[in-house]
């Protein structure tokens, strides 16, 4: 009950700020079912390492729902969805709490969307593809930005680790390979009695 | 000087002639001009102090460390992205050099539709010519550009298009390619290496990690600034008062409204906010026989124009091709299609092109005010601007074909290709919906308009607030209409304008 309420709190934030609301009769649809679904996660399987943001049931959305829309292999790729919680937890705060409501819906928008009895992580892949390819080719313009928004996670998850790089051919920075001085000299940082010194209140 | 803000032990109280709110393009502009010319002068960045060692060339890392909230920042519907640098030297950090002249026709336009004699090219071409000199802009040669910029340059020469080679602020470019992720070899001249250590040198104080609450007026005039330092030795919040006689607002057109509308600044025209451009931009992929690897080298080396057709009384319409890139992690989130279908074609990497458009949009957006956050930026492209970007996504299509390429690839969310030149039909089938295609936003514009009219505008003709003595704007919210072009050189050419004429007329200010 108060995960419940907890939910309609953030609601409030997000239809005051009006943000998914400009897109439409959908952003609403979105809002008030991701407000008013269950955020337990007791029934998804432990992560190997500690979680710094992802709930369990958070994590299983983002890395099934990476594996499918980038067409990884089906192995466990636990790797994305700990690289992935490692940045979000590095964003604000409203990125953040978009960014579980947004989980939450689609773990749970099969219901809704889809009419399917079983939540997203319960689903066969095929039956994951059919429902993700729905949100991208979706009239509601809201499904269609969570799939952006879910689509560049992954990417975040998988492209931008060195693992994935010899399969498309790409090199890699020249950080920490090509060693190239540069001949600017950087003005260092003064401590704040340096400036109260120059311009500090008389 | 540049404070080490973690340093900072206490609340803070400065006195300057001038407090230059923003460090990027306009801001560091002015900020030399003035004190150059003697004047007591404090930047308050809102974002951190990086130096070349920082750019450390990954986009996990350096996304959320040079843009406004994370690189998240979208309009209100999602359908647009909106990047704002936040850091010492603003979005010329991680921008890709690209100088273009403000077009003579937008300035003929500016000065007779919106009544600011002295804004024609004659009259600011020395304010040009300085900062083209200052930041090192110099046109590059033909062998300079990189492969995708190649693409560009036949494609459109077979097609007989009009282009040039552009000016860029780099100098003994490596040709790393890493320009949008900060310049890890100080190669760039942008804000951080030319006019911030120039703007120290001069006496200016830098105040990194300082977000700005407020400006203070009293009886019509400004009085100072009050901020709050975000980070501190304490880890507690210390504020920042800093009393001045001149403010000089170059937040950017999403932030500076910000300030203005949270510090209760008066807007008798009701002009704060509104009149939003985006100047959209879109990349069409395609897919050629032999490598392209569009990541390295000199990037935006060639740009098409033949499209624009600019007016001197409506600003006229078009847009630009130029030749666009990325690295993995953004080209995998751009890049239409699902699954293994995606897959497949990100194992193409080194063999994809892309053209960027920008669009010299009319569209009138406009911001909502919160508060207690961001503000919501409203934009829906509309009108003339979607047949514009259908036919400019046609165009770069046909480019792309006459250079070579075997596939287009539409930026649309579903794998949308085109198989052979001629054959676009697809392009205008598809259309344009809402965050279909994604569109981004690096120069916003506008939204404190610049007029002689006070009943449509929100400063004056050297960019002074009608309603508020010694405030003054110089970053592109000032533009009446969209510049056409990539914005940097006008708002840097403007600022410095703006600069000059408060240190000519010091007795009105500072007296």
């Amino acid at each position: 009950m108060r995960d419940r309420s907890a939910a309609l709190g953030r609601l409030r934030v997000d239809l005051t700020r009006r943000q998914l609301l400009r897109t439409g009769l959908g952003g609403v649809l979105v809002l008030v079912f991701g407000a008013v679904l269950p955020s337990g996660c007791t029934r998804y399987l432990p992560v190997s390492r500690p979680l710094k943001f992802l709930t369990r049931k958070e994590f299983a959305v983002i890395t099934q729902a990476a594996v499918r829309i980038l067409g990884l292999p089906d192995a466990p790729q636990d790797e994305i969805g700990c690289f992935i919680d490692g940045l979000l937890e590095e964003l604000p705060p409203t990125s953040q709490r978009q960014a579980r409501l947004m989980l939450r819906v689609v773990e749970h928008g099969t219901h809704l969307f889809d009419l399917k009895p079983k939540r997203f992580t319960r689903l066969s892949p095929p039956e994951q593809d059919a429902y993700l390819r729905g949100w991208m080719e979706s009239s509601l313009g809201a499904r269609r930005v969570i799939f952006r928004a879910l689509k560049t996670l992954a990417a975040l998850g998988y492209y931008a680790q060195p693992q994935a790089w010899d399969a498309i051919g790409y090199d890699g920075p020249w950080v920490g390979r090509v060693e190239v001085a540069s001949d600017l000299e950087h003005e260092e940082p003064v401590a704040l009695a340096a400036v109260l010194e120059r311009l500090g209140t008389r | 000087m540049i404070l080490d803000t973690a340093t900072v032990d206490r609340d803070v109280a400065l006195d300057a002639d001038v407090c230059v709110i923003g460090s990027g393009a306009g801001g560091s502009a002015a900020a030399r001009e003035l004190a150059e010319a003697g004047r007591s002068v404090v930047i308050v960045e809102d974002g951190p102090y990086l130096r070349s060692a920082d750019f450390v060339q990954r986009e996990e890392v350096m996304y959320p460390r040079l843009y406004r909230e994370g690189g998240t920042a979208a309009t209100a519907d999602y359908a647009v992205l909106v990047s704002q640098g936040r850091v010492v030297g603003g979005s010329t950090v991680p921008s890709f050099c690209l100088c273009v002249r403000p077009p003579r026709a937008i300035l003929a336009c500016w000065e007779r539709t919106f009544d600011l004699p002295g804004i024609g090219h004659e009259a600011i071409y020395p304010y040009l010519r300085k900062v083209e000199k200052q930041i090192g802009a110099r046109r590059l040669a033909p062998e300079q550009v990189n492969a995708n910029g190649a693409k560009l340059l036949t494609g459109s020469e077979h097609l007989g298009y009009r282009g040039f080679f552009p000016f860029h602020n780099r100098s003994g470019c490596l040709g790393a390619g890493y320009c949008a992720l900060g310049c890890t070899y100080d190669r760039k001249g942008d804000m951080l290496t030319t006019y911030v250590p120039a703007a120290s040198r001069a006496g200016a104080v830098i105040l990194p990690d300082c977000e700005v609450r407020r400006i203070a007026i009293h009886a019509g005039r400004v009085m100072g600034v009050e901020g709050v330092f975000q980070r501190s030795r304490t880890g507690e919040t210390h504020a920042l008062k800093v009393r001045a006689k001149v403010v000089v607002l170059a937040a950017g057109a999403i932030n500076s409204p910000r300030i203005w509308h949270q510090s209760r600044l008066p807007d008798p025209a009701n002009q704060v906010g509104r009149n939003l451009r985006l100047y959209p931009h879109v990349a069409v992929i395609a897919l050629y026989p032999e490598p392209v690897e569009g990541w390295r080298g000199i990037p935006q080396g060639y740009v098409v124009d033949e499209f624009l057709a600019l007016d001197e009384h409506t600003a006229g319409r078009g847009y630009l091709l130029v030749p666009t890139f990325a690295h993995p992690v953004a080209v995998a989130s751009v890049l239409p299609g699902y699954g293994v279908a995606h897959r497949e074609l990100m194992t193409l990497y080194p063999r994809l092109g892309a053209i960027g458009i920008f669009l010299h949009d009319h569209t009138r957006g406009r911001l909502e005010f919160d508060d207690n956050g961001p503000p919501s930026v409203v934009y829906r492209l509309g009108g003339t601007d979607e047949e514009q970007l259908l036919d400019a996504m046609v165009k770069a299509s046909e480019v792309s074909f006459a250079a070579g390429a075997e596939k287009v690839f539409l930026p649309y969310n579903a794998m949308v290709t085109l198989e052979k030149r001629g054959v676009y039909q697809a392009t205008r089938d598809h259309g344009i919906h809402a965050n279909d295609p994604l569109l981004l936003s690096y120069q916003p514009q506008g939204t404190l308009r610049m007029s002689g009219d006070p009943k449509r505008s929100v400063v004056n003709g050297v960019g002074e607030a009608h309603a508020v003595k010694n405030l003054f704007v110089v970053d592109a919210s000032v533009f009446p209409t969209s510049v056409a072009v990539p914005a940097q050189l006008t708002v840097m050419t403007l600022a410095t304008r703006t600069a000059q004429h408060i240190i000519a007329n010091a007795a009105r200010y500072f007296g």
